[in-house]
């Protein structure tokens, strides 16, 4: 009796706070992981290309990008959803909800992916780029055809990483108004005093990091 | 086919080409070899145009390497194979997708590439692995993927940077055999960059030393070995040569890490004969080995070097059966 009566209250919050607030996180993420991809996988193939030991070395504009990138990092998250929120705001037309939130995020995810992709793809093999330089292949070619078919598995795993820290970094975006799990966590749960809501939370949370991680090791054992 | 008139390059301060000429033919195979750091790769590189070079002429096939735009810099390695000692082949792509990748990326159509591939994996030996990836092969056999990918685009110069450093004697041979099946079948000019003795002394017609950055002897093969060059000795080290006079008998210790007489034997194309009748590769590893010489073994040759315990002057003969007692 006293377990239904647990059970159909805390089905109340599921239901009403918390199911909804798991599909926001999930749109939050994935919409921001998806831009913050391609944009961080185009920056990566310009900071190989002009980089020291790239295809086509250019010092002055690697060090413009290298130097953008190096800032957008040095922010922690939340100050930098906070910083540019007038910037959010001019775009996005608001700073406060789920989509204002994606901005803010994709903004400080694409330096990081493109980072960890740099690294994958500055990890292949020289020779292997001079194998092809010998062939004839092109730069654009050798990007594609050899660096980003040979990085793959190494994208992948670096976009698992992506994926689980920009995770957590949804939830902050909650404390500033951001909406999702790690709103309501905070809000419903913390604040409230609602241990219910946030110890499902935290559960959730846990759920998604595995569902992240399990997604991606699948991956990349299925195209190593 | 490969004209090089006074080649210099430095890497900053450290000059690692003085003033090369080298004058490579056509159909031939040419070793370039040398002490690690003697700028025998970096020679190799300039061929192709992997690396520049700051003086003097590079002809190849009759196109001045130098003075090409970046835009005839790709047809003209079209025309230059190349191989390496780790070979350089993509782990995550078969072995008929390797060997593909030169074709496509030059736009071939899918029937001419599927043609091409079968045949050169079959030239090659190696047509039953064809659906394998790199990682499920053996040294040898990515060495010969490697060979194909570099034949697709049917070059007229094969560049082989160390090909064989990375395999096994006995493999090593075999590798070295291929490379003279397509060099006499396709008359693609091949040239060696190496350290191994038996590379120069089995496979190829001429041999140009290298010295801190400069030719100090080159030549017929053969002719190189009798003259016994100081850079040939250097490339040797000191302490794996040392000279035998004709009619003397010498012991060898082969400690624990030396290779089996057999391999050595194998490394130099030489064959070896055990007493007792044993002939054979590879199967005995006596702690001393005594080499014998006497006056008909090899009547022109005066003196023997004998190298890594294993004597290479006999490479002139490498069909002789070499007599030692254990």
């Amino acid at each position: 009796m006293i377990l239904n009566n647990y059970l159909a209250y805390w089905w109340k919050y599921f239901d009403g706070i918390i199911a909804p607030s798991i599909l926001a996180t999930l749109r939050m993420l994935t919409a921001s992981m998806i831009l913050s991809f391609i944009l961080g996988f185009a920056i990566a193939i310009l900071l190989v290309l002009y980089g020291p030991r790239g295809l086509r070395p250019v010092p002055s504009r690697y060090k413009v990008i290298d130097f953008i990138v190096n800032s957008i990092r040095s922010f922690p998250i939340i100050i930098l959803i906070v910083a540019i929120s007038p910037l959010t705001r001019l775009i996005v037309g608001t700073s406060i909800g789920e989509t204002a939130a994606i901005f803010p995020l994709t903004i400080a995810a694409t330096p990081f992916m493109a980072r960890i992709m740099e690294n994958s793809l500055k990890a292949i093999d020289q020779q292997l780029i001079e194998a092809a330089r010998s062939f004839g292949a092109s730069d654009w070619q050798i990007i594609t055809k050899v660096m980003v078919k040979e990085a793959m598995p190494s994208i992948v795993s670096g976009t698992t990483l992506s994926a689980i820290t920009f995770l957590s970094a949804t939830t902050l975006a909650g404390a500033v108004g951001a909406g999702g799990i790690g709103a309501v966590a905070l809000n419903y749960g913390y604040q409230s005093f609602n241990n219910t809501v946030l110890y499902t939370s935290v559960i959730i949370l846990f759920l998604m990091v595995q569902a992240i991680q399990i997604t991606g090791d699948w991956l990349y054992k299925r195209i190593l | 086919m490969i004209i090089a008139r006074n080649i210099n390059k430095s890497f900053g301060k450290l000059n690692v080409l003085c003033g090369v000429d080298l004058h490579i033919k056509k159909g031939s195979i040419y070793g370039l070899a040398g002490r690690s750091g003697t700028g025998k790769s970096t020679f190799l590189r300039c061929i192709n145009g992997l690396e520049s070079y700051d003086d003097g002429n590079l002809i190849v096939d009759g196109v001045d390497v130098r003075g090409l735009p970046s835009t005839s810099l790709s047809a003209f390695r079209k025309n230059i194979g190349m191989i390496f000692q780790n070979f350089s082949l993509l782990e995550r792509l078969t072995v008929y997708d390797n060997v593909a990748l030169p074709l496509k990326c030059w736009k071939y159509n899918a029937f001419d590439i599927d043609k091409k591939v079968k045949n050169l994996l079959a030239l090659v030996g190696i047509s039953e692995k064809i659906g394998q990836k790199p990682r499920a092969l053996s040294g040898g056999q990515k060495q010969r993927v490697a060979i194909a990918r570099a034949l697709s685009l049917e070059p007229k110069i094969l560049l082989c940077d160390e090909a064989t450093s990375a395999l096994d004697p006995k493999t090593a041979q075999e590798i070295i055999a291929l490379l003279q099946r397509i060099n006499n079948r396709m008359g693609i000019t091949i040239v060696v960059v190496t350290h191994q003795m038996s590379v120069l002394s089995s496979a190829c017609d001429e041999v140009a030393i290298l010295e801190n950055g400069r030719v100090d002897s080159k030549g017929p093969v053969r002719e190189i070995f009798r003259q016994q060059p100081m850079a040939l000795k250097n490339l040797l080290g000191e302490k794996h040569a040392m000279e035998i006079e004709k009619g003397r008998i010498v012991t060898i210790s082969l400690s624990a890490d030396n290779r089996l007489p057999g391999q050595i034997a194998c490394d130099l194309g030489i064959e070896l004969a055990i007493t007792g009748g044993k002939t054979g590769l590879g199967d005995t590893s006596p702690d001393n080995l005594r080499l014998s010489f006497s006056e008909n073994d090899f009547p022109d040759v005066e003196r023997y070097l004998v190298a890594r315990h294993a004597i290479w002057q006999i490479i002139h003969e490498p069909s002789s059966v070499f007599k030692c007692a254990v």
